[in-house]
Order: C-alpha cells, then structure tokens, then sequence
C-alpha cells in the first residue's frame, strides 16, 4: 500500500493520522463514500471501489456476531502483507475505515481508529 | 474421531485463557478440518461463518491493493473471533473478552505459516 495517499474530500478527523500512510474513510451503510479518499499506487482514487468491498466485510461480521451469541461487533482488523485495515461501526449506521502501512505497529492502528471514531462523530453532528 | 495433524497445535490454543474453541477451517467450502472446542459450541457453524470471514476479508484486501491477508480479529461485545492462514487453510480461535489477544496472535501467525 506503499503509494496510498489521501487527498480531496479530507475530513478534519483525517488529521490525527500521522503521515502519508495512514488514511480514514468514512462509508455509509449503502457502501457510499461520505468523506475520505483513497488513492492507489498509480494515483488513480480508488475509495469508492475500497468502500463497496470493505462495506461487504462488516455486514459479514455482523452476520457472523449475530450467529455466535458474543453481541455487537465493535472493531475488525485485518493484517495483510502490504497494509492493515481496521474498521468499526461508525454512527448513524455508517462504517469508519481507517488504513495504514504495514510497518505500523497494530496497537497503533486500533488507537488512531478510536481517535478517527471521535472525530468523525464531531464532524458528522456538525454536517448535519 | 480420527486424530489429525492439526490435533495438538488446536489443543494448545484452546488451553489459553478464554479461548473457547479453535479449528482448522477450508477457507473455500467453510467446512472444519479439526477442531478442539469446548460444550455448547457449534464447531460447524462457527466454521463456516470465520470461512466466510476471511473469505470477504481477503477479497476486499484484494480489491483495495493491501496484499494477502495474514490475521485477522472482529471484536465483540462479549468476545471476538481471530483468523489466521494462507491459501485455503484457515487458523481460528473464538475467545472470551479476558483472552490475551496478543499471545494469541503470536502463537497463531506462527502456527499457520505450517499449515499445509
């Protein structure tokens, strides 16, 4: 995920993430784009595309909660070869994604996405 | 029950604090391969729901650029689900929220780079 840039449409939650690396996406339940960008490593935006697929992954974690009696989902972190990705239901029904390379450290990532969480909150009272 | 390979590797997980229940899953029909896990789970249908998991993980992961998905952990109110594996052969553990996630996922990141 070397060459991932957020640009455009950069909420103010974007902020607490620390360099070029580390990117929020915020999707509603529909899949939608609501604030956030991502681009791969050509440049080209790619977040509706990462929203749609990633909207399909927490909806499977619901299902799967649902079935195994263990309550709510409150996160889901994926660790890949290039890039970790955590996610966590953000309000209003939408979903809070927030991306990082793989040379950050895991607890790291859960942290930045409990401060995005907070701030994505403040940002969608005052948008609506 | 047929002893399998995977046998003691399941049951050294699922001696670990709040692990209650750990199986070798086929990522491709969510069918369990082994499992060790305590009374009142339901190995298959917990199979077959971490199968489809890690199956949309790693089709999303693909999609998005971020490489092959190495680990994986959904968080719960009362617990949590957590993956690990390669190709079609999938590591999982369902735990309690006093598990040590840490620990845990040492040892299973370990674990799956053997599973063949």
């Amino acid at each position: 995920m070397g060459g991932h840039r957020a640009r455009g449409r950069r909420i103010e939650q974007v902020s607490v993430l620390d360099g070029s690396d580390q990117h929020a996406l915020l999707v509603d339940g529909d899949g939608l784009v609501l604030a956030g960008a991502y681009t791969d490593g050509d440049g080209k935006d790619v977040a509706e595309v990462v929203a749609a697929e990633l909207a399909g992954v927490s909806s499977e974690a619901e299902r799967a909660m649902r079935h195994l009696g263990l309550g709510a989902w409150t996160s889901l972190l994926v660790e890949a070869d290039d890039a970790i990705v955590a996610m966590t239901p953000g309000p209003n029904g939408s979903l809070l994604v927030v991306t990082a390379s793989r040379k950050t450290p895991v607890g790291l990532v859960r942290l930045l996405l409990d401060r995005v969480l907070a701030r994505a909150r403040d940002w969608l009272v005052r948008v609506s | 029950m047929t002893k399998t390979p995977y046998a003691e590797l399941l049951a050294m997980l699922s001696r670990h604090r709040g692990v209650v229940g750990s199986f070798v899953v086929s990522e491709r029909d969510g069918l369990a391969v082994d499992s060790n896990v305590q009374i009142g789970v339901h190995a298959e249908a917990v199979a077959a729901l971490a199968a489809a998991l890690h199956r949309k993980a790693r089709l999303a992961c693909g999609a998005a650029g971020c490489g092959v998905v190495t680990f994986l952990r959904l968080d719960a109110e009362k617990g949590g689900v957590l993956a690990a594996g390669r190709d079609d052969l999938v590591l999982v553990t369902i735990s309690e929220a006093r598990a040590n996630i840490g620990l845990l996922r040492v040892e299973m990141m370990r674990a799956a780079k053997a599973l063949t």
